[in-house]
């Protein structure tokens, strides 16, 4: 089972997800984790997480430039006269 | 003209478990279900939700002002509309914080006379409570976009919490750019320098998207804080300091 097979399914299952953080390592041996996704779950860091699944679900620099940069608000009024700033 | 309607969901931001039952319910009965996420993963999750299921990522073109990005959105979502069909936009975190093309999208359908509405959901300054643990009723907390609070240069009370929004995007004006995030944050830094000491620690947060996984939480000294890139999503909180609280 890949990193983000299983990460949909703890999104799927809060039951699962709270049986994972009492006994992490019995559900990882019950779907399958290697060693390597065990210690990105433990351990690893939120872009350590993120570049595995973008790896994974092979998200292209451009996507995943858009997917985090999407949401930032329009911010044209910083190049604006101060009378504009509020609008 | 049919009289359609519209309802804007927000997602939370851990993937999967911070929709509520009430935002569950609008995708269920909805003829289709448009979304913007920030997570590919919880691009295949929202897909998984509902059989007409529609990402709306394709509108934002790298380069292209987020002027225009918003308004094709705001059309997108309003096209069904329009046709009298029964629509859910779901947007990542809270659907009304930080994300101008919802309240445009509701605004407009009910000026043209559809029925709209925005249900409440977790956003990221939410998930800040939580997992830093702190308390905005305790001493009082302010929160501002990164790039508004240095623009408008807004005034600061050391007596309270302060939440910056995006500060690895301070003056980017394109919705997509490429290259190095983050500048700006050496700018940001010595406007705070000039209010708090340069010892006060202060936290770049991010909140986790994935189930089972911790938030980024780096804690940096504020006299250092202009040498670190923030991760591109990442919050700035800073704790109101002792004396200021106390007075």
């Amino acid at each position: 089972m890949t990193l983000s097979e299983f990460l949909l399914k703890l999104a799927a299952d809060p039951q699962l997800l709270e049986r994972f953080r009492e006994e992490p390592r019995k559900v990882a041996d019950e779907v399958g984790l290697d060693e390597e996704q065990r210690r990105l779950l433990a351990a690893g860091s939120l872009e350590q997480l993120r570049i595995e699944i973008h790896g994974e679900l092979r998200v292209g620099e451009e996507t995943a430039m858009i997917v985090w940069l999407h949401r930032f608000p329009s911010i044209p009024w910083l190049f604006a006269a101060p009378d504009d700033a509020e609008s | 003209m049919r009289r359609g309607a519209l309802t804007v969901v927000g997602t939370g931001i851990r993937i999967g478990l911070q929709l509520t039952p009430e935002s569950r319910a609008a995708i269920d009965a909805a003829d289709e279900l448009l979304y913007v996420n920030a997570e590919p993963l919880g691009d295949r999750w929202l897909a998984s939700l509902h059989p007409r299921a529609r990402s709306l990522a394709s509108h934002y073109r790298p380069g292209t002002a987020r002027d225009e990005v918003y308004e094709s959105i705001v059309e997108a979502i309003l096209e069904p509309v329009r046709l009298g069909g029964r629509v859910c936009a779901a947007f990542y975190g809270h659907p009304g914080v930080f994300v101008r093309p919802s309240h445009e999208a509701v605004s407009r359908a009910r000026r043209e006379g559809h029925a709209a509405r925005m249900l409440p959901a977790v956003s990221a300054e939410d998930c800040l409570f939580a997992d830093l643990g702190v308390d905005p009723a305790v001493h009082g907390c302010a929160s501002y976009d990164a790039t508004a609070f240095l623009a408008r240069r807004r005034p600061l009370d050391t007596s309270a919490a302060l939440v910056l929004w995006q500060v690895a995007a301070i003056g980017e004006p394109r919705v997509v750019s490429r290259g190095a995030h983050g500048g700006g944050v050496d700018v940001l830094a010595a406007r705070l320098l000039e209010a708090y000491p340069d010892g006060h620690e202060v936290v770049l947060y991010e909140a986790s998207p994935y189930p089972a996984a911790e938030p980024d939480v780096r804690r940096v000294p504020l006299g250092a804080l202009g040498a670190v890139t923030p991760s591109p999503q990442a919050t700035l909180y800073v704790p109101p300091t002792l004396a200021g609280a106390a007075a």
